[in-house]
């Protein structure tokens, strides 16, 4: 019983320090996994302030860019599919068609000297491409979050916790083919 | 489909003119598809004279709830309403439908309805969708899955099962006369020590272990994009306003830290006590190629290399330098006399030098949204949340931290179960 005793203690030590080992790689997990949401979380945030600009700027460009109606409406096009969708794919994927609208709406503005220099214009625009840098620095903030999470969850002996619980790869937020094409100009009022 | 003016989506009202129409719940206005106007005013042919006018209640660039493109102004009937050519809907503020049958009097059958009634509908339906949804949605959230259910259940049978054995075979021990033959000792004392020094360094292993998995996952963040909250930076360490100068040294700088001790001795023992302590309270700012931050170093924990220590045992006449330091500090010479030998240690960040901050970004007071980042937030401390600064990388903190957590983790428990078996044996618990 003696021996018995001993073996027991020894178990006892054992399991309590797995046991709280255990315990801390789920709560790791957990912290990994919250931290993914408030990352996208705080995309969001800066989203929802670029598209309280995005009224401004089509308002001031609508007086000058007349007949670039098209370019004009896919900016608000993109703006609504944004707010009609429901999930992170989703809202990435509208995200990268309003950057590119409002990447080929900046380009074309370069072609009407009036517009460009008009203060509100040059305002929002400047505002505009500040939040376009933060909305990069924390795209890749979201995948480096995603990263760390889905390489906790393959390593051992994380692994075995994942599985139980029930945790899984997330997606990173990816750029789509077509939005890696160079942005193709027509303008409206090119001369013959 | 939703609202032009505030995105909410828009509710569905039954009509008794038959259509169903969707009306915004925050009473901007409602939509109607091509044609169904025709239902709501008495003279449907009187609609078909109208034009492009002024004076809309939404802004110019709405787009459609239908169909997504924008939306014309138009007035028909001196009635403002927005128009989409795509489609053929209209948008109509609030008040705008009324105003439009009102127009469009003298047809075949009267057409009585009250618009506040909609809007009040559409409002009451949205209140109880969200109800709904709030309630499924903690319902979902508190119910267990069952696979974690099964998992922990087993997990802590198991462990609860081995400490019952060991329990009832500890309490039989304890039970059987004669096996405690020699009383406790100093011997004993200091083994309980052990167990229990062995306890705390198991503990202090899996604090050790926290802090470094927090470090693992929190990625570090570009200064010009910071959120609030708990971020992880790194940059060049700037001074605020003047160079901070060493208290001992000299050297200028942008945060120090010092401790002073004095040896005393006590019969044949020799130990070093701290008569002061502390560490620069001025801020300091972080740059890196985005941006720059405030740091506020009130209550971090430095962890900055010993090779900038400074020690200077004094036997006798203080150095100037030290005792210059000492008066800053606020810490009086006069009084000391005879031999006396103490240890000034100080550490510090010079300026440009890279450090590591992790703590919580904060606004200031009055601070807009609309500022950037290096007039909007500092990093300072948070109750519940990790501060630290140190002029290590990460990469370094992380090894640092690693050893000592296999040390503590591996060790702790070595060193209580050693002294448990010793205490035992010497106690004839262990044959």
């Amino acid at each position: 019983m003696n021996g018995t005793f001993l073996v027991g203690l020894v178990l006892v030590f054992g399991i309590i320090v797995i046991l709280v080992y255990v315990v801390g790689i789920y709560n790791t997990l957990v912290r990994l996994s919250n931290n993914i949401d408030k990352a996208w979380s705080n995309i969001d945030v800066i989203l929802k302030q670029r598209h309280d600009e995005l009224p401004k700027l089509v308002q001031v460009c609508n007086s000058y860019m007349t007949h670039e109606r098209e370019t004009l409406e896919s900016v608000t096009n993109a703006r609504s599919a944004y707010s009609r969708s429901t999930n992170v794919d989703e809202k990435a994927k509208a995200e990268n068609q309003l950057t590119r609208a409002l990447g080929k709406l900046f380009a074309i503005a370069e072609q009407y000297p009036d517009l460009k220099a008009n203060q509100e214009f040059l305002n929002v625009q400047q505002r505009i491409s500040s939040l376009e840098n933060t909305i990069a620095d924390r795209r890749e903030f979201y995948n480096d979050s995603v990263n760390l999470y889905n390489i906790r969850i393959e390593q051992l002996p994380a692994v075995w916790v994942a599985q139980q619980v029930g945790y899984r790869a997330r997606p990173l937020l990816a750029v789509a083919q077509s939005d890696r094409q160079d942005v193709e100009l027509i303008f409206a009022n090119r001369a013959a | 489909m939703h609202c032009p003016n505030c995105q909410n989506d828009l509710v569905e009202i039954p009509t008794l003119e038959g259509p169903q129409l969707d009306v915004c719940p925050g009473q901007h206005g409602l939509w109607m598809d091509g044609g169904e106007v025709n239902l709501f005013v008495e003279n449907y042919r009187a609609l078909a004279s109208h034009g492009p006018g002024p004076g809309v209640a939404a802004a110019p660039w709405t787009s459609c709830p239908k169909c997504g493109g924008l939306l014309d102004q138009e007035s028909v009937l001196a009635t403002a309403l927005l128009a989409c050519r795509a489609c053929r809907g209209w948008w109509l503020p609030n008040g705008s439908l009324t105003q439009l049958n009102a127009a469009a009097r003298g047809g075949a059958a009267q057409i009585r309805f009250d618009e506040a009634e909609f809007y009040r509908q559409a409002e009451k339906r949205a209140l109880q969708s969200l109800t709904r949804e709030a309630g499924q949605a903690g319902r979902s959230r508190h119910q267990p899955c069952a696979e974690h259910v099964w998992f922990w259940t087993l997990f802590f049978s198991a462990a609860l099962f081995f400490a019952a054995l060991i329990l009832v075979a500890g309490i039989r021990k304890i039970l059987a006369p004669g096996q405690w033959a020699m009383p406790p000792g100093t011997t004993w004392m200091f083994l309980a020590t052990g167990v229990l020094a062995g306890i705390g360094l198991s503990a202090y292993g899996l604090v050790l272990n926290n802090r470094k998995r927090l470090i693992e996952s929190i990625p570090t963040s570009a200064i010009r994009s910071l959120a609030i909250g708990l971020v992880e930076v790194s940059g060049r360490a700037q001074p605020e306003h003047a160079l901070l100068r060493a208290p001992f040294s000299g050297m200028p700088c942008v945060l120090f830290s010092y401790t002073v001790e004095e040896r005393r001795t006590s019969g044949k023992e020799t130990r070093w006590e701290t008569i002061a302590k502390g560490t620069s309270q001025e801020p300091f700012h972080v740059r890196d190629t985005t941006g720059r931050v405030l740091v506020v170093p009130f209550d971090a924990q430095l962890i900055l290399p010993d090779s900038k220590a400074t020690r200077c045992n004094w036997s006798g006449t203080l150095p100037e330098a030290t005792i210059l330091g000492l008066l800053k500090l606020g810490i009086a010479v006069d009084e000391w006399s005879g031999e006396k030998t103490i240890r000034c240690t100080e550490t510090f960040i010079l300026p440009d030098e890279t450090v590591y901050v992790m703590g919580t970004a904060q606004e200031h007071q009055g601070a807009a949204e609309s500022m950037d980042n290096s007039a909007r937030l500092y990093i300072g401390s948070s109750r519940g949340h990790e501060f630290i600064i140190s002029d290590r990388s990460e990469k370094e903190l992380l090894y640092g931290l690693q050893w000592k957590v296999w040390a503590s983790i591996g060790g702790g428990p070595v060193l209580a179960i050693l002294c448990l078996l010793l205490m035992f044996k010497l106690y004839g618990a262990v044959q």
